[in-house]
């Protein structure tokens, strides 16, 4: 079930009364949110509701057993856990992806291994609560995390549905502890999310989906079209990635918020960021501190040789590429931007000064640092939305070519894009110290003019949306 | 209780939408649609109909039943699948007590097709709306369920006051003049990869078809199944798989079924350039020439 969609406007008011209203017991509501849950899930494939299953039961088995060994016999049975996780991973998401990399690595040695691949269907959001899991089963190993005995607080944890296929990637010390207390309705809070969600719904139909026409259309030609226009291609998807990722991530919380939970910020205006190292402090927040807890740090982090530091960014970024999808383009994406990090780095620099701590308007310098790191991101996203290394280099070449410099075609229809993404930096940048652009119940008292604001939004999403797409998000 | 604070908020902040979204609705559903214009057509003269024209877009531009000889109607439209033809057959079967000859087009779509899964998915909450055949979805309850089609239909009669029933008493398409004929018309192979699909509903629209012969044949009713015809550039790509189940589905009813007749025109030579919209519709002066085939074809009967 889409958000976007007609069912998700039907299912969650029936969803919010009934959770407030029938069920107010802390047990029932948890229970009534599974079952929402594997619902929203299961519109999808039912068969999808297999997998998150025995994911969810083998975490939580895996918790109490863990928790129990206290002489560190957990060891194994964490590595058992970790193992089951990703070979579900490899499984249903890389399996073709390396059998085909295999076959291809054989034939150059002359050998010939066959058909390999299988016809297998990819579970939407696999990676995301794959991810939650393993987090959970090793936080109890850690001992940074208590082991829950309510396995229904703990299924509630991992398919709690506005995050389940697209995230926030919750981390358990945030997420588990709400749904083993009792939630509170709190009116500031819930319209709160209700102004999160709108503003998610206005990045996602108005800028996103509008981006994605003159994207598709310039990647699908780009052989054809000049360099300048290449060029607002790139800066069209790099937009269009943000407000379709964050938009999604902005109406999961502002949902979660309507029931009393509240989710971890996933993205913090990332296109304001003044180097790579504070981007990425702002880029898909909970999936690049898992990154960091789960692998960068147990590598040994920052704190060891200059060398083994750099092959620690290599294999972070290398890995977070690899879980955006089964292609080399990910991975190449995620090595791109662990050169940049790594350049960061043997430069000793450090992030200093950000946005936040400006007041008016920055200065000269960090003006130049945002636009710097905003063309530097820009063109890792071609590697990224491009459908093989070869295209991303050639699209590369004939960007930055002479026609460059040369008027971008007028076939593109790119204005109104270009007019909602100012509208977005311009909005960005004025709450930039907030949790959410709408989050204006502070700046502006004065509520007619609040809601003259919403509607505006409203008004707009019903004016400019164009065909109804898919998050992108959704296939990692 | 500050649920119900919210409630009564999200209430009030919904309640000049919905009387927007509703005077949309309104303004959408008046806007005259070839479906409600056909159904509103059969309503009135089922009784005396003698034939019965159904199909996809190949036979609403193609069979004008004006120029048959005996009192026909078309209930054909754009993308109309075998299950919709059957559904529409259904429900308007008991009141066509005259009926004699249904003649319904096959196509080299028409046993891999199905609306609901196809582009033309928007299509099945007009037949809900307008002719009340079909299945309640949540998304063919309303028009503005389906906000971009129903927003591009309020633009294009509302504001460029474009006609969007464009057919004639009889049900027959007007929309394909030679006259606007585009220069680039000769899109066969276009046509053909559009009109490729894959064989999953192979079973099913046979299954349909089978359905529709026995309905035919309880009322002592002639179907017969004709192949439009085609320009060179499409019938020559044609997948050759495809084209054997069409061939195999329609033998196999016919050798079933007694009041069950089979002609095919896809490669018909006589048909030439002027007799053409596109590589695969007639224009208005084909569909003249076919609806002569097709009236000597039921004289013979």
């Amino acid at each position: 079930m889409l958000f976007n969609s007609f069912e998700f406007i039907l299912f969650l008011p029936i969803t919010f009364l009934l959770y407030w209203y029938v069920f107010k017991r802390l047990k029932m509501q948890n229970i009534f949110v599974i079952a929402a849950s594997y619902l929203f899930y299961g519109f999808w494939d039912w068969r999808f509701l297999i997998l998150i299953f025995i994911t969810t039961l083998c975490s939580y088995l895996s918790g109490l057993y863990i928790a129990r060994k206290t002489n560190g016999g957990g060891r194994w049975l964490l590595i058992a856990n970790i193992v089951l996780n990703i070979a579900i991973l490899g499984v249903f998401k890389y399996f073709n992806f390396f059998a085909e990399n295999l076959n291809a690595l054989a034939s150059v040695f002359g050998m010939q291994l066959g058909e390999l691949t299988i016809n297998i269907w990819l579970p939407v959001g696999v990676s995301f609560y794959t991810f939650q899991a393993l987090g959970y089963v090793i936080d109890v190993y850690r001992k940074q995390v208590t082991a829950t005995h309510d396995s229904v607080a703990y299924f509630a944890y991992i398919s709690f549905f506005p995050q389940l296929v697209a995230g926030p990637i919750e981390r358990a010390n945030n997420l588990l502890p709400q749904f083993t207390q009792p939630r509170k309705a709190d009116y500031a809070t819930m319209c709160d999310g209700l102004r999160q969600m709108l503003w998610g719904m206005f990045k996602k139909v108005v800028i996103a989906d509008n981006c994605a026409n003159a994207v598709n259309y310039i990647f699908d030609y780009y052989t054809t079209l000049s360099g300048s226009t290449l060029a607002i291609g790139a800066v069209l998807f790099t937009f269009q990635i943000y407000c379709d990722f964050s938009g999604y991530s902005d109406i999961a919380i502002g949902t979660a918020r309507l029931f009393g939970i509240t989710l971890m910020r996933n993205f913090n205006m990332p296109y304001l960021s003044v180097s790579i190292a504070d981007f990425w402090r702002r880029w898909h927040i909970s999936l690049t501190s898992w990154f960091r807890d789960y692998v960068y740090i147990p590598l040994g982090g920052n704190r060891c040789g200059k060398n083994r530091h750099i092959f620690n960014i290599a294999v972070v970024f290398a890995l977070s590429g690899l879980w955006h999808g089964a292609n080399w383009t990910y991975v190449s994406w995620g090595l791109y931007h662990a050169i940049l990090m790594i350049l960061f780095v043997l430069a000793e620099r450090k992030i200093g000064k950000t946005i936040e701590t400006v007041r008016g308007l920055p200065n000269l310098k960090m003006i130049l640092n945002m636009l710097a790191t905003f063309a530097l991101v820009a063109v890792g996203w071609i590697v990224f939305r491009a459908e093989s290394i070869g295209q991303a280099y050639e699209y590369c070449v004939r960007m930055f070519s002479a026609s460059f410099f040369s008027a971008p075609s007028a076939e593109v229809g790119y204005v109104k894009s270009f007019a909602a993404i100012a509208i977005l930096m311009i909005c960005e940048y004025a709450q930039r110290n907030r949790n959410h652009v709408l989050d204006i119940e502070k700046n502006i008292t004065n509520r007619a003019m609040r809601w003259v604001i919403y509607y505006a939004l409203v008004i707009a999403i019903l004016l400019f949306s164009v065909a109804q797409t898919k998050f992108i998000y959704f296939q990692f | 209780m500050p649920i119900t604070r919210l409630i009564r908020h999200i209430i009030l902040f919904l309640l000049p939408l919905t009387v927007l979204l509703s005077i949309a609705e309104y303004s959408i559903r008046k806007v005259p649609v070839t479906y409600q214009v056909k159904y509103n057509g059969m309503q009135q003269c089922a009784g005396e109909m003698r034939a019965l024209v159904l199909g996809s877009s190949h036979s609403y531009f193609g069979i004008c039943p004006d120029s048959l000889s005996v009192r026909a109607y078309s209930l054909a439209n754009v993308s109309q699948d075998l299950t919709y033809d059957y559904m529409l057959l259904n429900s308007f079967i008991d009141k066509c007590n005259s009926l004699e000859y249904v003649i319904l087009p096959i196509s080299y779509f028409s046993m891999y097709e199905r609306l609901e899964s196809g582009v033309g998915n928007i299509r099945a909450t007009w037949y809900r709306l307008y002719m009340h055949v079909g299945k309640y979805t949540p998304e063919n309850m309303l028009e503005i369920a389906n906000w971009q089609v129903a927003k591009k239909k309020w633009i294009y009669y509302y504001v460029h006051h474009n006609n969007m029933a464009d057919c004639s008493v009889s049900g027959f398409g007007l929309a394909y003049k030679l006259s606007d004929r585009a220069k680039n018309w000769d899109n066969g192979e276009e046509h053909v990869k559009m009109n490729t699909l894959s064989d999953s509903e192979y079973e099913y629209n046979k299954n349909v078809l089978n359905k529709i012969a026995l309905l035919c044949k309880s009322r002592n009713i002639k179907l017969i199944m004709v192949s439009t015809p085609t320009w060179h550039t499409y019938y020559d790509k044609l997948n050759a798989k495809q084209l054997a189940d069409m061939y195999s589905a329609v033998n196999e009813v016919c050798g079933k079924y007694g009041n069950v007749f089979y002609y095919d025109y896809m490669r018909d030579k006589r048909f030439t350039d002027n007799d053409f919209f596109d590589a695969d519709h007639l224009s208005d002066v084909g569909a003249m020439k076919f609806t002569a085939l097709i009236d000597s074809i039921i004289a013979k009967q």
